[in-house]
């Protein structure tokens, strides 16, 4: 009986140091000071506009874009309760696909066939700052813009982002 | 047997504390390229899909050679020292992507699928026709994103099918088709540097974008930089301008109305390289964010100098693949001359007093493939407004004699010359007449001392012997002695 009991413990340690081995084997991207933190805000868009649906909060530095942009169907800014902008960035319509393919009878050439869906969802990131309050969403009809006219942009949704800030201080 | 049961028990806690997160496939995230650090570089990141546990190493061979393929296509072959990139795996139960039509359907980590909207080719994981499930697919994706490469740029998944295919958007997907990968490619153009397609598709346009207008007045196209004024706009759609770039109609899915800048070109067909216009576009798109700066120092940007301090700014500039980028110091707004390394020595003589100083270092990257500006800049200040070099409780700005400590600011003869900075190395020039200890100054002497001559402009230099006495019988008696029998020269100011 003694020999099974220090059997069986050789075996549970063995077993443990197994798992521990087993458990997730990773080199970690990141390597920014933990004082800077990125949120992965989820969001569901349909007809009625954007909604978020789950902001997850994760070590990291994002890069700032630098300059203008505006090159995409949506833009979004990270607002401070002063509206200042505190970050930006661009996305396509979530709710048109694009699949672009090879045309099997001309090699080299590409088809494409845009797809309309009702409702979709979209990861964005922004920098976590403690002084974040709203993200604003705006829609830029690009499609409409000609020539060297600058496309309008206008604002489709604001959403409460405040709280994110307090989360990520927890 | 209570011994082998708690044992038992710790080992059930142990296991059930580790099994969840191993009883679904573990990622396994391995870094293929490390330029730098992930905030100075764009970070591509390459997903593994319906590879099993046994087929790793293949799809590290995969990723390998998709990364290699995509970064030797012009533009990012040039920078391609601006890259890092990673490759996650997660196991698939089965090997492989679903094919509906012919009912062949996988067990597949990020569900992916051909025949998306109807289309053969079309390779996607969910939200897609057959699965609107953005958790099991895309959302999949951010997930491994956010713990472990959050800073990520640009994301390619590779599926392990041999059927061609792939699509865009977010998520670049291709199949392990020896040919697909040239669409990641394209779709590259379209999610990194927001090209517009240049092809025709009834039915809608994609609207202005960097490679395509409906300018057509010369000096107003987009791209005019690049058209020479003997190509003509519009150019016409022929192969003897084919590799000229003009303005050739039929771009952003419209035949006619809407013009791109070359013949052929990556953005309209697959096989051609990246036109002039659309490569400049994606070096602009790095530098998006990207600077041609990567660190400079000192870090702090508000610098305490005084005139006797001595500094060295350094910017780090980044290093494309074949070429320089330039570097040019500015001391408020005007070039240092000759100073093109990226340090630059830096006194505080050669600052402006009373002032607030702005030193400027500029980092160009002037490539060929670039008709405009990519400059970047950083900008340090140096207050010299309120600066005590010699700390004799007298502001530079109004101190008579900067390097030497006099609280007592003596100006014996009122030239704003303090009397401590008047003299300058040996003295003897009683007169201040540019000349050491000769007969005029030698008059000078006796005219002060017997008739109450004029003061002497620097006393200091009427002091000859340096014993701390200015214009006295002892320094008449060094200056006779000097000029009349070589005696020793005057001594040195005091």
């Amino acid at each position: 009986m003694k020999h099974f009991c220090r059997d069986f413990e050789t075996f549970s340690i063995v077993w443990i140091l197994a798992l521990l081995f087993l458990a997730p084997l990773s080199v970690d991207a990141d390597d920014s000071p933990s004082s800077s933190k990125i949120a992965f805000l989820r969001l569901y868009i349909d007809s009625t506009g954007f909604r978020l649906v789950d902001a997850s909060i994760v070590n990291g530095s994002l890069k700032s874009p630098r300059g203008e942009s505006i090159l995409k169907e949506y833009s979004y800014e990270l607002v401070g309760i002063d509206s200042t902008v505190l970050f930006k960035g661009e996305f396509e319509n979530p709710l048109i696909k694009r699949y672009e393919y090879e045309n099997p009878d001309h090699p080299g050439q590409i088809l494409v066939k845009v797809v309309e869906i009702p409702s979709s969802e979209i990861t964005i990131r922004v920098p976590v700052k403690p002084a974040m309050y709203r993200l604003h969403i705006y829609r830029t009809e690009r499609a409409s813009a000609r020539g060297n006219a600058r496309p309008e942009r206008k604002l489709i949704t604001g959403i409460l982002v405040e709280s994110i800030s307090h989360e990520a201080d927890k | 047997m209570s011994r082998v049961r708690k044992n038992l028990h710790l080992l059930l806690i142990a296991t059930a504390l580790v099994l969840p997160s191993i009883s679904v496939a573990q990622p396994t995230v391995t870094q293929l390229v490390n330029n730098g650090p992930t905030d100075k570089r764009l970070n591509i990141v390459i997903f593994a899909e319906g590879y099993t546990a046994a087929q790793q190493s293949q799809f590290n061979a995969d990723a390998v050679n998709l990364l290699n393929y995509s970064l030797t296509i012009s533009p990012f072959s040039a920078y391609d020292s601006y890259f890092n990139a990673f490759s996650i795996f997660v196991a698939s139960n089965e090997s492989g992507s679903d094919h509906p039509s012919l009912s062949i359907l996988k067990d597949t980590y990020f569900n992916s699928t051909y025949e998306s909207s109807g289309i053969e080719r079309a390779l996607t994981i969910p939200p897609n026709s057959f699965n609107g499930n953005y958790s099991q697919g895309v959302g999949k994706v951010m997930t491994l994103l956010s713990a472990h490469v959050p800073d990520y740029d640009i994301i390619v998944l590779i599926v392990n099918d041999p059927q061609y295919g792939g699509t865009g958007g977010t998520v670049a997907i291709t199949s392990v088709h020896s040919a697909a990968p040239e669409i990641v490619v394209h779709e590259l153009g379209h999610s990194f540097g927001n090209l517009a397609d240049e092809y025709d598709y009834p039915g809608g346009t994609t609207g202005e974008a960097p490679n395509a207008t409906t300018q057509t007045v010369r000096e107003l196209i987009k791209w005019n930089q690049w058209i020479l004024p003997t190509t003509p706009v519009p150019t016409p759609e022929i192969s003897f301008w084919g590799s000229e770039v003009g303005l050739f109609e039929g771009a952003a899915y419209q035949p006619s109305g809407w013009y791109r800048p070359k013949l052929n070109c990556k953005m309209q067909s697959l096989g051609p390289e990246f036109c002039e216009v659309c490569k400049e576009q994606l070096v602009l798109s790095t530098y998006y964010l990207l600077s041609p700066i990567e660190n400079f120092s000192p870090a702090n940007t508000v610098l305490t100098l005084t005139l006797a301090d001595t500094i060295e700014l350094a910017v780090t500039p980044m290093q494309p693949t074949a070429h320089s980028l330039t570097v040019q110091w500015l001391i408020n707004g005007s070039p240092v001359p000759g100073e093109a390394a990226p340090t630059l020595e830096l006194a505080g003589l050669d600052l402006t007093q009373g002032m607030v100083n702005t030193l400027t270092a500029k980092v160009s990257d002037q490539t060929e493939l670039v008709r405009q500006n990519l400059i970047d800049e950083v900008s340090w200040t140096a207050d010299m407004r309120f600066v005590d070099t010699d700390a004799d409780g007298v502001l530079d700005i109004a101190d008579n004699c900067i390097f030497v400590h006099n609280p007592t600011q003596s100006d014996r003869d009122l030239d704003g010359t303090g009397d401590a900075c008047c003299c300058v190395g040996n003295s003897g020039d009683a007169n201040d007449d540019g000349t050491n200890a000769n007969i005029l100054d030698l008059t000078f002497l006796v005219d002060f001392i017997f008739r109450s001559g004029k003061l002497p402009n620097c006393p200091n230099e009427a002091d000859l012997n340096s014993d701390g006495n200015s214009a006295n019988i002892l320094d008449l008696t060094r200056a006779v002695d000097r000029i009349f029998r070589s005696g020793p020269a005057p001594g040195p100011c005091q």
